[in-house]
């Protein structure tokens, strides 16, 4: 099995702005992400509904419907805004994909002219007609739709309990916090307070850029070069904070549903060194990483308790969760069952077969992500946040030589900390 | 076995060999030099909506709904031993698939793609199907078909496909109701498989940096032997009546949610007919709904419709329609809204210069739509499955004309046959 030796191209096209490539011609398709990193603080209701505003178009195409033209005048290129909770930041992307320059009649070019395009809503957006900072009409539009959003995520029952188990459990931390703040705050909003978040936006955020599949990063880096040229600082972005529970506390809230949603919550410490790092993944794996998981054999096949029912980390975040949608009758036996495993592994280790059923699906994932420019991005850029150097193959080497008892040791620090269900009332 | 046909398309920049296994199997192999992972794609044109059939010698079979579901899930089962522990051990990413018309079983991998098509093709061609094991499966399948039901937009598709046809199959999801995956037994399992589970009837696809008479070569032997007559489909008829023109459910929704179909009155049967049908049917959606739409942007600035507002096109052999979908206040004027704006954007025909410019998008799409081995193999899978000539879209995407999306644009929208279903908040809420 081959697996990616690839070192990024690092560039630093300006203050504050890093820019991580990897090219790779086999691909039809170019994807960029722009990606402004700032803390999750009073100004993230501002982004979150100037996004909104910023999408009604820019200054050269000033209507949604002419960005939308200008897309397809690009081959289908996709262009995407968004904000969101990044483990304990808020993160404002620009995401292009589009067409690979072989595929294009000779002479036409997309990449640069889609982020010429995605950059521009935020770097010279659409002015109000008289001169307003934006025209107070899409103000009022697009918060008036973002309130309905926010009043209606409860429709999305997973998704909305994934939401209330984070919101419990790190009530007190910023990985509980509400990437928009509330709804409260975004009906407040001034037209000078969404000017301001995007000023914040442009001059203090921490920029990566991180471009993979059939790019040239070379134009890439000469593009943000220009782009950000007059910036001259940027936040530094706090580590993600840990927290230790007293104790385990269990959490029911109700809503109309047919299948109750489970979420269990523990803690760790997320080790620095990667043969650590390594373990502490295939630990999660053995637990429930897959259908080769304890917890998907016994659940699932065994007492066919629910469809589906994974653990994992939360990235940079000191957690492990193990979710299932399940009959609430069956909490009990569910959580019974989880803690029992996790007891299990943490004093008698895993077998040589789960090892192995673990080993293998790793090695598959860190070898296949070479087929995929998002998960290459994906990658390279959590190895950039975490201060790793590390390429899919030095992974897949650590993996290789981990043994029982470290992958035992990995899952002896778990702290069980919330047990959290949201079901129809009885 | 042996490649009996090439097909080569250089705006994709795609190769594909066909072959023909002695048993009468269709194989399909695509050559991606330099990728990591290989994949494979095994198929059949028998899903959800097959719940008639006649097995040869004239047995007319009836299955409960969920039936081809239920036994994709059994033939995960194995015989001696579980496919998610074969494949696990070997490293795999798999799954299998249900929709309205096909079953699908697939992998992909890094390693070991020798041994991975050894158990794709040994589980599929060699299940074991008890009652005993028909019954443990239960558990799971009724935690998978509840799992949907707590989601608005899969309720209200179903609402609304009983709102547009009167008896048709496809009233209900390809899971199946709960009341038919509880008494589904191993006699209807077996009646499917050995109907529609045969050679003839099957198409395997693989895609990967390998050599293909290689390929063929370890295949062979792992083909069964036999050869046997596949049943014929009796598919219902959804063009003739229309259920209701309006139905309302209460469910847990903040706002209603409103879905709005138009049954199409004639389908093609043709295979490529039915891509090229297909094609014109998304264009026509691009344009009056896409967000580069005149009518949508007018919507949207009404605040008529939102971001969650969307359409799409959904069809077989025996049905077609279009269905949109969005949030709002008041149902009735949000139909009578879009209906009327979408009645004046046909009366207003389609600019030619709009048309130009999402074929060059669509384009865009169908070439880098076929981007990883996986993705390729189970988009020519579909070809074949379909009965369409592979990689032909940007062909057919090409010979489409400005007058055939009119006249398509003006038969879509039916409203005779138009039908609505909304979600309503419930009342104790």
């Amino acid at each position: 099995m081959a697996f990616l030796q690839t070192i990024p191209e690092f560039h630093d096209p300006a203050t504050g702005v890093k820019l991580i490539g990897v090219a790779d011609q086999r691909f039809k398709r170019a994807l960029v992400e722009v990606l402004f990193e700032l803390p999750l603080d009073a100004s993230r209701a501002a982004r979150s509904l100037l996004l909104d505003v910023l999408e009604q178009g820019s200054a050269q195409f000033p209507s949604r419907i002419a960005l939308a033209r200008e897309l397809q005048n690009l081959y289908g290129a996709s262009c995407e805004v968004y904000s969101e909770r990044s483990c304990e930041a808020h993160r404002v992307g620009l995401q292009v994909s589009c067409l690979g320059q072989q595929f294009l009649p000779p002479g036409e070019g997309v990449l640069l002219p889609a982020l010429d395009l995605i950059s521009g809503v935020l770097f010279e957006p659409l002015r109000g007609d008289s001169g307003e900072l934006f025209n107070m009409s899409y103000i009022k539009r697009e918060r008036s739709n973002l309130l309905d959003m926010l009043a209606e995520r409860k429709d999305n029952r997973s998704a909305y309990a994934a939401e209330r188990f984070r919101s419990v459990m790190c009530a007190e931390e910023e990985y509980g916090k509400l990437s928009w703040e509330s709804s409260a705050a975004v009906a407040e909003l001034s037209c000078e307070q969404l000017e301001a978040a995007r000023l914040e936006i442009i001059n203090d955020a921490a920029v990566t850029i991180v471009c993979s599949g059939a790019i040239d990063v070379q134009a890439v880096a000469e593009w943000a070069q220009r782009q950000f040229a007059s910036k001259t600082r940027a936040v530094d972005i706090v580590a993600p904070s840990e927290s230790f529970p007293a104790e385990l506390r269990h959490v029911n809230e109700h809503l109309a549903m047919e299948q109750a949603k489970l979420h269990i919550g523990l803690r760790l410490n997320l080790p620095q060194e990667i043969v650590d790092r390594e373990a502490l993944i295939m630990a999660c794996s053995i637990l429930g990483g897959g259908s080769h998981g304890r917890l998907f054999q016994i659940i699932r096949e065994q007492k066919s308790l629910a469809y589906g029912i994974y653990s994992r980390l939360h990235g940079r975040k000191h957690i492990l969760s193990v979710d299932a949608g399940i009959d609430a009758g069956a909490a009990k036996e569910v959580e019974d069952e989880v803690f029992k495993q996790i007891e299990l592994l943490a004093n008698e280790g895993p077998s040589e077969i789960e090892m192995q059923l673990a080993q293998a699906n790793r090695l598959n994932g860190l070898a296949a992500l070479a087929d995929s420019p998002a998960a290459m991005s994906n990658f390279y850029h959590s190895a950039y946040i975490l201060g790793l150097e590390t390429t899919p193959h030095d992974r897949a080497q650590a993996c290789l030589q981990l043994s029982v008892e470290q992958v035992q040791q990995a899952a002896s620090n778990w702290q069980p900390d919330l047990v959290y269900l949201l079901s129809a009332a009885e | 076995m042996k490649v009996t046909r090439t097909i080569k398309h250089p705006q994709l920049q795609e190769t594909v060999h066909l072959a023909t296994a002695a048993n009468g199997l269709q194989v399909a192999l695509i050559p991606t030099p330099g990728f990591h992972t290989a994949a494979a794609h095994f198929g059949l044109r028998f899903g959800g909506n097959d719940l008639k059939f006649i097995m040869p010698g004239d047995h007319e079979c009836e299955v409960p709904t969920g039936s081809a579901h239920y036994l994709e899930h059994k033939l995960f089962e194995g015989r001696e031993e579980k496919v998610f522990d074969r494949f696990n051990r070997l490293g795999a990413d798999f799954n299998g698939g249900t929709s309205f018309c096909t079953t699908t079983y697939y992998f992909s991998t890094a390693n070991n793609f020798d041994e991975c098509l050894e158990v794709l093709v040994d589980f599929v061609q060699y299940p074991l199907i008890t009652d005993e094991r028909v019954d443990k499966e239960r558990g799971i399948i009724e935690q998978e078909v509840r799992m949907y039901q707590d989601s608005p937009g899969y309720r209200g598709t179903f609402l609304l496909h009983e709102a547009m046809y009167e008896t048709h199959a496809v009233r209900v999801g390809p899971g199946g109701t709960l009341a038919d995956v509880a008494r589904i037994n191993a006699t209807d399992l077996q009646h499917c498989y050995d109907g529609f589970y045969v050679p003839q009837a099957m198409r395997l696809v693989l895609a990967g940096d390998f050599d293909v008479d290689d390929v063929l070569k370890k295949l062979q032997p792992l083909l069964r032997d036999d050869n046997p007559a596949s049943a014929k489909r009796v598919s219902d008829d959804a063009t003739s009546a229309r259920a209701t023109d309006w139905l309302e459910e209460e469910f847990a929704v903040t706002r209603p949610h409103v879905f709005i179909g138009y049954p199409q009155k004639k389908m093609r049967v043709d295979g490529q007919d039915r891509l090229h049908q297909r094609i014109v049917a998304s264009l026509v959606i691009d344009l009056m709904f896409g967000k580069s739409s005149e009518l949508r942007q007018k919507l949207y600035e009404a605040e008529i419709v939102d971001d969650s507002f969307g359409a799409y096109w959904s069809s077989d052999e025996s049905w077609g329609h279009v269905i949109m979908s969005g949030v709002c206040d008041a149902p009735k004027s949000f139909v009578a809204d879009i209906s009327g704006e979408c009645k004046e954007f046909i009366a207003n025909k389609i600019k030619s210069e709009d048309f130009e410019r999402l074929r060059k998008a669509a384009w865009g799409g169908i070439v880098s739509g076929l981007q990883t081995p996986s993705a390729i193999a189970s988009s020519v899978l579909s070809s074949m499955l379909s009965g369409n000539e592979i990689f032909s879209a940007l062909d057919e995407l090409q010979s489409i004309s400005l007058d055939e999306l009119q006249s398509a644009a003006e038969d879509m929208f039916d409203e005779s046959k138009r039908a609505v279903a909304v979600l309503m908040p419930l009342k104790s809420d």
